[in-house]
């Protein structure tokens, strides 16, 4: 068990925050401008396409972290670190669904637009288009991007939570 | 409302028929119209229009004096999502209310051999007409109850700025590529 969490810990764990929060924004952004405005509603949603790739490739590298550093102990009481815990894993899942969802949502959408990564690098398709699998994938993925929301932000609840109660936010670097 | 008028596809010009042709009609029953744009290299768009109908004369024995004409719904045109349909029909590009169809005529067809044909027409698109050619090649040949069919392919460019259609520049490449496939009577069955 580590005494404390690692930079690299601290810092992928700040970016996903970031990450996340700015891919949720350009998804209400991307989906409500015109389809009239074509060239920004592509390159919006190329950038959230880039930004749900980034969250998986941060996601997988706080795994690796986690597994190789592990974590500091809690200080909460044993049930309270029981729910903590849950929600922390449930918060890791939900951070390598709702990016592979939408992958493969936009794999399967009617227009034959490439995933770009970074605008730049072509990624390979998963899925074959195909509508009806479409019409299941996008609800899927915004509920998931929903849940990942809802659970980030009483994730950050509790952390400020605990914070005022005392126990300083460990992954903010403080004391 | 509109019928349409105009994009094209195969053979003749003109006066009164050779002494042994063959004159038919033809609908998107027959084949199908398709195009499609780049996007500067970032994925390509392809699309379609659901209901055009021809008139077609044929004479297998010289089908290089074959002449066509044709016209297209512009308002049938189809692309995978509604959106972009809808915007296919708007004012900035195939602007159905005022220019509801599409036509080719299709005036001169030299032979390059056996299956390659060159026709060169007149399409009229968004009320401008501009010259175009397309490349004919006949894919197959063969006889049926009634006669003898011939399976297409016709290609072409064309550019649709010529035409007026100029909107979205920065994001839609200028050539459009045609692309019709068809399977056309060149004797016997119903024609005259």
């Amino acid at each position: 068990m580590a005494a404390e969490w690692r930079p690299a810990q601290r810092w992928l764990h700040w970016v996903t925050a970031v990450l996340v929060t700015a891919g949720f924004a350009l998804a209400w952004v991307m989906t409500a401008i015109p389809f009239r405005q074509l060239a920004l509603k592509f390159w919006l949603y190329q950038a959230h396409k880039s930004i749900g790739v980034l969250v998986l490739l941060a996601v997988v590298a706080r795994l690796v972290l986690l597994a190789r550093h592990g974590r500091p102990p809690s200080a909460l009481t044993a049930r309270a670190a029981r729910w903590a815990a849950v929600g922390h894993w449930a918060l890791y899942a939900l951070l390598l669904i709702v990016p592979v969802l939408g992958y493969l949502t936009a794999d399967t959408a009617a227009l034959p637009i490439p995933t770009l990564f970074l605008g730049l690098l072509k990624l390979p398709p998963l899925l074959e288009r195909d509508p009806a699998r479409f019409a299941v994938l996008v609800v899927l993925h915004r509920a998931a991007a929903v849940a990942l929301v809802g659970l980030a932000l009483g994730h950050a609840g509790m952390a400020l939570r605990h914070r005022t109660a005392g126990w300083f936010g460990r992954i903010g670097g403080g004391r | 409302m509109a019928r349409l008028i105009a994009l094209a596809v195969l053979l003749l010009a003109a006066t009164s028929p050779p002494a042994a042709a063959g004159v038919y009609d033809f609908t998107q029953r027959h084949g199908a119209i398709g195009f499609k744009i780049g996007h500067f290299g970032l994925f390509t768009s392809e699309g379609g229009f659901e209901r055009f109908s021809g008139h077609l004369v044929v004479d297998p024995a010289r089908l290089e004096e074959t002449r066509v004409e044709v016209t297209i719904d512009a308002a049938s045109v189809a692309i995978a999502v509604p959106e972009a349909a809808a915007m296919l029909r708007a004012p900035d590009y195939f602007d159905v209310d005022r220019h509801p169809g599409i036509s080719f005529r299709g005036t001169a067809v030299e032979r390059r051999d056996d299956t390659h044909f060159h026709m060169r027409g007149q399409l009229r698109l968004r009320g401008v007409t501009r010259e175009q050619t397309l490349e004919i090649t006949v894919v197959d040949r063969h006889a049926d109850g009634a006669g003898e069919v011939a399976d297409v392919v016709v290609a072409g460019e064309l550019s649709r700025g010529a035409f007026g259609m100029v909107a979205d520049r920065s994001f839609i490449e200028d050539t459009v590529t045609l692309r019709i496939l068809m399977r056309i009577r060149i004797a016997g069955g119903n024609g005259g």
